[in-house]
């Protein structure tokens, strides 16, 4: 009786161990498949085997179509191995002379590597973490209040992404809101006409093998250069907000219509009726009404606190105020620097 | 999570995510592009960003106003917030009356000190000249839209006081285009001592229009938030 036991332990544990080491060489073949295809396509990769199994692959995102190729070759690897697997199973069992039960948690473990492929590498399915604890999004955002300082803005961009992104780096997103020609007057009116302003919102979805400020730049620097190439007026005129978002999906998957800067209503014309202290009357034009959000924590802090320091990043903001500010031509918030090295931006990260 | 908009209060009544994100699609004629609970946060946001405008203006007060009484909003379907034709009816009555009002207003380019008006006389002038604009469209407006609301049938005549529900849904939409709206009773206790301690700490021209409720540990961590902002303040 006790033999048939120790019988039955040894089985188990024989099993246990063929399933953990041949789902680690599954993974490692797996991501191997994912290096092999990117060194041939003339990238640079590094494989990661620990704490998540990735494949690294600079400057992949630059080209879509060979981003496509290494990611599928992953998954269609680990798909071929375990039908390979599947089907040379007695032939396998013999060459290494194992009992033909015991084949069976190798062919698990290569099967689940394949499906667990499949879903990450072609369905881009990642299980949202609900329990989180240590990851949330985060905010950061550029107040550029000269344009003797536009240069800093892409650097100083591209650190803070670095930066939040270790809050969790699912996704990304940055709007800036630039001048798009001037508001329509209702009537006749004294003075200059205020700038009409329209945002303009980048988005991405960060994948296994991409840097998500190298991702996440290139979209903006693009739709911020088509903005301009097609006429649209004052990119970088002062002052001039960028406003970003890293996330983390703690509620649900991540995608790109999840992703940070949140937009309900589109951009439409509106008439906006403000008050003019010059004339003492109420003045309307037609201007752009939009609104876009990005949050985390706690909700309820002063938007644009820029004023004291860089300790909020609530930046609940929307266009109206900027072009009250813009109008009014000065910047929306306190001048006051709050970044040393940088006096001509303000700078807020978290 | 903390931070993440689980529900929203309105006239009492605690409406689940789900229930939020209907009646902002609903209220605002456009549907949510993603289920996340942030998306909910802009749409609030594009409800409560009033001033100025008169079609966002009307929206606010037939929800805060002519709504308030009206109980549960899901529970009425899709026909609680206004329709599009509706609303485009009652902001026309309205911009009409502003229209009008202003060109009875006299001409007082002339005679204003212009660019030497100082910051605090210009918002006092915007206060006072705001104040009279806001009461006499009440006056001048409240009895069309009362014939208006009869004529598209809106539920609003189901209240006890078909009247005063008028009258509330006027002044909040006069209230909404003159000021940054706020929706007081959703505020939470400590909202509201922020709201009173912001303006002594001199440190923000932003009042929060409508607040939504926190998740019991975003309480904790907004309390700390006062508390840091407190001690800031007493260290500067």
């Amino acid at each position: 009786m006790e033999s048939v036991s120790l019988e039955y332990v040894a089985a188990g544990l024989a099993g246990t161990l063929i399933f953990v080491v041949s789902r680690c060489a599954a993974v490692t073949a797996h991501e191997l498949s994912h290096y092999a295809v990117a060194r041939s396509l003339g990238y640079r990769a590094s494989i990661h085997l620990w704490p998540s199994p990735h494949v690294f692959v600079k400057a992949v995102e630059d080209s879509p179509c060979d981003a496509e190729l290494v990611r599928h070759a992953g998954w269609l690897f680990s798909a071929a191995l375990a039908i390979c697997t599947w089907q040379a199973r007695a032939a396998v069992a013999a060459r290494l002379g194992l009992d033909p039960s015991l084949v069976v948690p190798l062919i698990a473990a290569v099967g689940l590597t394949a499906l667990d492929a499949f879903t990450s590498d072609c369905l881009r399915r990642v299980p949202p973490a609900r329990r989180a604890c240590c990851f949330y999004c985060g905010n950061f955002g550029v107040l550029l209040l000269e344009v003797a300082g536009a240069s800093k803005v892409v650097p100083l961009l591209r650190k803070m992404i670095q930066i939040t992104s270790m809050r969790g780096a699912q996704s990304a997103g940055i709007v800036t809101y630039t001048r798009q020609g001037t508001a329509k007057p209702l009537g006749k009116r004294a003075g200059p006409l205020p700038p009409l302003v329209g945002g303009v919102r980048s988005r991405v979805v960060n994948g296994k093998r991409t840097d998500l400020t190298t991702l996440l730049m290139n979209k903006f620097e693009r739709t911020v250069s088509s903005r301009r190439a097609i006429g649209a007026e004052a990119d970088l005129s002062a002052p001039q907000l960028f406003q970003g978002h890293t996330r983390f999906a703690t509620s649900s998957i991540s995608d790109l219509p999840g992703c940070h800067p949140h937009q309900w209503l589109t951009p439409s014309m509106e008439v906006v009726w403000r008050y003019d202290a010059a004339s003492r009357r109420f003045e309307g034009t037609r201007d752009r009404s939009e609104a876009f959000i990005t949050h985390n924590g706690a909700p309820l802090l002063p938007p644009l606190s820029l004023s004291h320091t860089h300790t909020h990043t609530h930046t609940h903001t929307h266009t109206h105020s900027l072009t009250l500010a813009r109008a009014r031509a000065r910047p929306p918030v306190s001048t006051r620097p709050s970044h040393p090295a940088h006096p001509s931006v303000a700078v807020v990260a978290r | 999570m903390p931070g993440d908009l689980d529900f929203f209060e309105l006239h009492g009544i605690t409406y689940p995510l789900d229930d939020v994100r209907s009646l902002l699609t609903a209220a605002l004629h456009h549907g949510a592009s993603s289920n996340v609970d942030s998306l909910c946060v802009a749409g609030l946001l594009d409800v409560h960003r009033t001033k100025g405008v008169w079609s966002a203006s009307v929206r606010y007060g037939w929800i805060y106003g002519g709504l308030a009484q009206s109980g549960n909003l899901c529970g009425r379907g899709e026909a609680a917030p206004l329709a599009p034709a509706a609303l485009a009816r009652l902001t026309s009555i309205f911009e009409a009356e502003w229209a009008a009002l202003l060109a009875a207003q006299p001409d007082t380019v002339a005679s204003a000190p212009s660019a030497r008006l100082k910051k605090q006389d210009a918002a006092e002038a915007e206060l006072s000249v705001s104040r009279r604009l806001r009461e006499s469209m009440q006056a001048k407006v409240t009895a069309a839209i009362g014939r208006a609301l009869e004529q598209l049938a809106l539920p609003l005549a189901e209240t006890a006081n078909h009247d005063a529900a008028v009258a509330r849904f006027v002044a909040q939409a006069t209230r909404a285009f003159f000021e940054q709206v706020r929706a007081g009773r959703t505020r939470s206790r400590r909202h509201r001592a922020l709201l009173t301690v912001a303006p002594a700490l001199g440190r923000t021209c932003w009042r929060p229009r409508a607040s939504y409720s926190l998740a019991p540990r975003a309480r904790s961590v907004w309390s700390c938030r006062i508390r840091s902002i407190l001690a800031m303040q007493a260290r500067s």
